[in-house]
C-alpha cells in the first residue's frame, strides 16, 4: 500500500439540520470528525443517522447548518464533486460491469491515466485479497467478495473520507465479524476518516474511535466506545449499548464524576457513580450492567446489595439470564454462569451486589 | 408489453431496497421531472391540440353551435350504431373476461413447458398485426372457409349465417384482440398477489370455491378492472376490426366517424360523431375507474 | 395451493384451446399467400409462388412495403428516446408531476385512434399541409411513447436506485450517470420498448390513411384499401410478409426482455 494519512480530512457537521415538511429528521447536529479518526453514527432506524450521512454524501440538501470536509464547504456541493468514497447496504456494485471496471470506475470519472488506473485497482484489489478475481462479473461472487469489491471501489481513487452506510447488515453472522476485522484492518493501513452508520452495537464499539449514538434526531452522546459503555449519560445511551437495568430513586446532590448516594422507594440508600449532574429533587435513575452483578452479599463496603425474589430464569448457551423482583416490583437481571447453576431457583430469596463504581447515575428525563 | 407478461422472479429481501428515491427538494433545473419535457413536447402538439381543435370544430364548424349534435342525437342510425356498439363492446368485454381470467389463472399454475406456451401465445397475438389478424379471420369464417365447411359437414344449414360481414364476425375478432390485454392485466395482479393468503385462508378451513369467491377474486381486482378498462374502452371506438369483419349495414361507431372522413368529408358532423365517442369514452374510464377503487 | 390433477387437466386444454384460437388463424395467411387461388380460400386449392413473385414486382406494394419501414424506423427512433426519458421521470420525479405528465403520455392508449387521427387530419387541413408522410412518422411515433414508457419503466422497477448514487458519489453527474449506469443495466428493456414501438408503427392504418392515404400509403393502408375494396391476391402475400417481420421483432423482444432481467437481478 502507498497509501498514507496525509489526505485524510476533517469532516465538520455544524448545527446541521434537515426538514422534510414540518418534520425535523435531524436538527441541532455539531460533530468533528479528525482526520483519519473512524467515527460511527449509531442509532435505530429512524434516529437520523442515514439522513446524516445522506447530507454528507450529498444526497439530501441541509435545511441550515454548514459541512466542511477539509478546507471545503461542501453543504451545497453536487456529490460528484465532493470526491467521496462511499460503501453501501448491499454493496451496489454495477452488475454490468466486471470486477475491474467496478472498482476502476472513480478512477475513469477522475480521468486517469491507464497506467494510473491499471496501478490504483490493482493495489486497491490486493488490498482485499481480490487480484484473481477481476474479470468476473459482480453476479459470479459470492456476498463477501462483493463486499470487498465495494470496498475496494470505494477507496481506489484514495478519497479524503470514507463514507459507510450499514456495510455489513446484508452478511451472515460469521461473515459480518470476519469482514469488520478486515475493515479495522483498512482503516489502519489506509488511515483515511471514516464515518460509519449502523444500528448494530457490536459493530460500533469495535470498530470505532469515537461513537456518536442519535436518537430521535438528534445527537444523544458522543464519546469513545469505553466512555459509552461505561458512562452512559442518558437512559437511551445506556439502552441502546448493552444490556441495563433501571431503578428509580431520589437522590442527593451528585456531580458528575462523583460518587454519591440514592434513596429507593424502600428506603434503601444506593451508591453509585454519576455520569452528568444529578441534582438533589430530581428522579435519578440507577443503570445497573447485569454482568457486573454477582450472587451473594457485598463483599467490601463499597459495593450495593439487593434482595430479589427469583422469577425466571432463561438458558442463554454460554450462560443463565436469571431476572428477580426486588420488593418495590422493580426487576434485575444478571448472569449467573454454569458452575453457580445449583444456587438459582425460581422463587428462591437471593442477594445481589453491584460494585458502586460500576453503578451509574443518571438523571431521569421525567 | 412482454415486460409485464412474463411472471417476474420471486420477490427478494431485496425487495425494500430497491424502492427508488425521489427527489424531495433541489433545484427547479435538477428535477427529473424536466425529463418528461422531450416526451409532452411531441404528445401536445400531436395528440392534446388536435383533440381540442376538432372539439371546438364540433361547435364551431357551420352553421356552428350545437346543430351538429342536434343533428346526431335525432339521427336515428347514430343511436343505433351507439346502442349496436355499446352492445358489442359490452360482449367483448364480457367474453375477454371469461376467457381471460381462467386462462391467467392457469398458465400460473401449469407445469413450465405448457406455461411458456401459454404465455408465449400472448405475446405473439400482442405482436401480429391486426389487419392480418382480421385478414385471416375473413378467410376462415368467409364463404367457402373451413368453419363454414365443418358446420355443413355437421349437418347446419349455414345459408342463414352470416359468420363474417356481421356483428358475430366483430365479436370473434375483437374477443381475439381483447383476451391477451385482459391476460396481461389480470396476470400482472397475480403475480403480485401474495399465495400465502390462500393458504391462510385454507387453514381457516375455507374450501377452493370459498376461496374463489372471498380471497382471490377480491385480490385480482384491480387486474380485472384495468382488463376490463381497456378491452371495453378499445372496443368501444375501435375501427379496423369492424371495417374489415363487420358489414357497412351494421356499422360501429368508430367506422362511423372514419367515414366521415373518408367519404362523406362533413368536418362538423364529423367532429361532433368524435367529441361524442370522446366523451362516453372519458364516462366509461371514469366509471370503471370508480369501480376500481371501490 | 396445488389444484387436482383432474381440474388442472382441464384447464390446460382449455388454455391450450385458447391459445391456439389466438395464434393458429393468423398463421393461415402464411399458406394462402403461396396459393394457386385468387381468390380468399382456406386451405388452398394448390401451391405456387406466383403471389409471392408479383408482390415484389409491384411497386405499389414494395414502396408501401419501404415506406412503412422507414416511418416504423423513424417513429421507433423518436419514440425510444423521449419514451425512456418519460420513463425514468416517472420512476425518480414527485408524484405531483407525475400526475400530470403520466395521463397525457398514456392518451394514445385510451383515446380512439380515430378520435386522434381524425384531430390531427384536421389540423393538418387547417395548417394546409396534408399528405405528409412526416406527420404520420410524428403520429406513430406518439402512439408508440405509451408502449416504450410501459416497457421502459417496467425496466426500471427492478432497477436497483442505489447503482445511481453509488456512480454519483464515486464521481458521476446526474447524465453521467444515467448514461454510464443506468443506460446499460436497463438497455435491454430500451430496446423491447424499440421493438414494441417499430410494431406500433408497423400495424398502424388508421392515421397514416387519414393523413397520407392516398399520397403516400403505408404497407397497412394498401392492405385496409385491398381488404374493403377490392379482392386483391396479393393481400395474403403482404400479409405473411407483415407476420414474419412480427415474428422477428417479438422474437428479439423476448430475447431482450430475458437479458433485462439477468442484468437487473444481481
Amino acid at each position: 500500500m502507498t497509501a498514507t494519512a496525509t489526505h485524510a480530512a476533517r469532516l465538520e457537521l455544524s448545527d446541521l439540520k434537515k426538514l422534510y415538511g414540518d418534520i425535523a429528521a435531524v436538527e441541532q447536529i455539531d460533530l468533528t470528525v479528525e482526520p483519519g479518526e473512524f467515527v460511527t453514527l449509531l442509532g435505530p432506524s429512524g434516529s437520523g443517522k442515514s439522513t446524516t450521512l445522506g447530507m454528507v454524501a450529498g444526497f439530501e440538501t441541509p435545511t441550515s447548518g454548514t459541512i466542511r470536509l477539509g478546507e471545503r464547504d461542501i453543504t451545497r456541493l453536487v456529490t460528484h464533486k465532493r470526491n467521496l468514497g462511499m460503501v453501501f447496504q448491499g454493496y451496489a456494485l454495477f452488475p454490468h460491469m466486471t470486477v475491474f471496471e467496478n472498482v476502476a470506475f472513480p478512477m475513469k470519472l477522475r480521468k486517469a491515466s491507464k497506467h494510473q488506473t491499471r496501478t490504483a485497482v490493482g493495489e486497491a484489489l490486493e488490498a482485499v485479497s481480490l487480484g484473481h478475481l477481476a474479470d468476473r462479473k459482480p453476479s459470479q461472487l459470492s456476498g463477501g467478495q462483493q463486499q470487498r469489491v465495494a470496498l475496494a471501489r470505494a477507496f481506489v481513487h484514495r478519497p479524503p473520507i470514507l463514507l459507510m452506510d450499514e456495510p455489513l447488515s446484508a452478511l451472515d453472522k460469521a461473515l459480518r465479524t470476519q469482514m469488520r476485522d478486515e475493515i479495522r484492518r483498512l482503516h489502519r493501513e489506509l488511515g483515511t476518516t471514516v464515518l460509519f452508520v449502523t444500528h448494530d452495537q457490536e459493530e460500533a464499539l469495535s470498530l470505532s474511535d469515537r461513537i456518536v449514538v442519535m436518537c430521535d434526531g438528534r445527537i444523544s452522546q458522543v464519546g469513545t466506545p469505553t466512555e459509552m459503555y461505561e458512562s452512559p449519560q442518558n437512559e437511551f445511551v445506556s439502552g441502546f449499548l448493552g444490556a441495563a437495568n433501571f431503578l428509580s430513586g431520589t437522590p442527593e446532590h451528585v456531580a458528575a464524576g462523583t460518587v454519591g448516594g440514592v434513596r429507593l422507594g424502600n428506603g434503601q440508600r444506593v451508591c453509585g457513580r454519576a455520569t452528568v449532574d444529578v441534582p438533589s429533587g430530581c428522579t435519578a435513575r440507577i443503570v445497573l450492567r447485569p454482568e457486573d452483578g454477582q450472587l451473594g452479599g457485598a463483599p467490601s463496603p463499597d459495593w450495593n446489595e439487593f434482595r430479589v425474589t427469583l422469577t425466571e430464569l432463561v438458558y442463554l448457551g454460554e450462560r443463565i439470564k436469571a431476572t428477580g423482583k426486588l420488593e418495590s416490583g422493580e426487576e434485575l437481571s444478571f448472569w449467573v454462569s454454569h458452575h453457580q447453576a445449583g444456587q438459582v431457583a425460581i422463587g428462591r430469596q437471593l442477594v445481589l451486589s453491584w460494585p458502586h463504581r460500576r453503578t451509574v447515575l443518571i438523571e431521569s428525563p421525567a | 408489453m412482454t415486460a409485464t407478461m412474463t411472471p417476474a422472479p420471486p420477490t427478494t429481501s431485496q425487495e425494500n431496497h430497491r424502492v427508488p428515491w425521489r427527489h424531495r427538494q433541489g433545484a427547479w433545473w435538477a428535477s427529473p421531472a424536466l425529463l418528461y419535457v422531450p416526451a409532452l413536447a411531441l404528445m401536445v402538439p400531436v395528440f392534446v391540440i388536435p383533440t381540442l381543435v376538432m372539439l371546438s370544430l364540433s361547435f364551431t364548424s357551420e352553421p356552428g353551435g350545437l346543430h351538429w349534435y342536434v343533428q346526431a342525437f335525432q339521427s336515428d342510425l347514430v343511436r343505433a350504431v351507439l346502442i349496436r356498439s355499446f352492445a358489442i363492446a359490452f360482449t367483448v368485454t364480457a367474453i375477454s373476461l371469461l376467457i381471460g381470467l381462467p386462462y391467467a389463472a392457469i398458465a400460473r399454475r401449469a407445469p413450465r413447458p405448457i406455461a411458456n406456451v401459454l404465455y408465449g401465445a400472448i405475446a405473439a397475438s400482442l405482436f401480429f398485426s391486426v389487419i392480418v389478424r382480421a385478414y385471416a379471420w375473413l378467410s376462415i369464417l368467409g364463404h367457402g372457409g373451413p368453419v363454414q365447411l365443418a358446420l355443413q359437414w355437421l349437418g347446419i344449414d349455414t345459408d342463414g349465417l352470416r359468420l363474417v360481414n356481421s356483428p358475430f364476425g366483430v365479436v370473434v375478432g375483437m374477443v381475439q384482440y381483447g383476451v391477451p390485454f385482459m391476460v396481461l392485466a389480470i396476470a400482472d395482479v397475480m403475480r403480485r398477489t401474495d399465495d400465502n393468503l390462500e393458504r391462510a385462508a385454507a387453514t381457516l378451513g375455507s374450501g377452493p370455491v370459498h376461496r374463489w369467491i372471498h380471497v382471490k377474486l377480491p385480490m385480482l381486482k384491480p387486474g380485472i378492472v384495468a382488463g376490463v378498462t381497456i378491452v371495453f374502452v378499445t372496443t368501444l371506438g375501435y375501427y379496423i376490426i369492424p371495417a374489415i369483419l363487420g358489414s357497412p349495414r351494421e356499422m360501429m361507431i368508430g367506422e362511423l366517424i372514419g367515414s366521415q372522413v373518408g367519404t362523406t368529408l362533413n368536418w362538423g358532423y364529423g367532429s361532433a360523431l368524435a367529441s361524442i365517442l370522446l366523451v362516453l369514452t372519458g364516462l366509461a374510464l371514469w366509471l370503471l375507474n370508480l369501480l376500481g377503487r371501490k | 395451493m396445488k389444484p387436482r390433477p383432474v381440474t388442472m387437466a382441464i384447464g390446460i386444454v382449455f388454455g391450450l384451446l385458447v391459445a391456439a384460437y389466438l395464434i393458429v388463424p393468423t398463421l393461415t395467411v402464411i399458406p394462402m399467400a403461396f396459393s394457386t387461388s385468387r381468390f380468399l380460400e382456406f386451405p388452398p386449392p394448390g401451391y405456387s409462388t406466383e403471389w409471392l413473385t408479383r408482390f415484389f414486382q409491384d411497386s405499389s406494394w414494395t414502396d408501401a412495403l419501404v415506406r412503412s419501414l422507414v416511418v416504423a424506423g423513424s417513429a421507433a427512433a423518436i419514440a425510444t428516446p423521449l419514451g425512456t426519458l418519460a420513463a425514468y421521470a416517472i420512476v425518480t420525479a414527485a408524484r405531483r408531476a407525475n400526475r400530470l405528465a403520466e395521463p397525457i403520455l398514456m392518451m394514445p392508449m385510451m383515446v380512439p385512434v380515430v378520435i386522434s387521427g381524425f384531430g390531427l387530419y384536421l389540423v393538418t387541413l387547417l395548417l394546409r399541409t396534408p399528405g405528409n408522410l412526416g406527420v404520420v412518422v410524428l403520429a406513430h411515433a406518439g402512439l408508440a411513447i405509451p408502449f416504450v414508457v410501459i416497457t421502459v419503466t417496467a425496466s426500471l422497477r427492478s432497477f436497483d436506485f442505489r447503482l445511481v448514487r453509488a456512480a454519483r458519489v464515486h464521481g458521476a453527474s446526474a447524465a453521467g450517470a444515467f448514461f454510464r449506469v443506468v443506460l446499460p443495466v436497463i438497455g435491454p428493456g430500451v430496446g423491447a420498448g424499440a421493438l414494441m414501438a417499430l410494431m406500433v408503427s408497423l400495424d398502424e392504418p388508421v392515421v397514416s390513411m387519414f393523413i397520407a392515404g392516398d399520397t403516400a400509403p403505408t404497407l397497412p393502408v394498401r392492405m385496409f384499401g385491398s381488404i374493403t375494396y377490392e379482392l386483391n391476391p396479393l393481400v395474403p402475400v403482404a400479409a405473411s410478409v407483415l407476420t414474419v417481420v412480427t415474428l422477428t421483432l417479438l422474437v428479439g423482444s423476448l430475447l431482450l426482455t430475458r437479458l433485462t432481467r439477468r442484468r437487473t437481478a444481481v
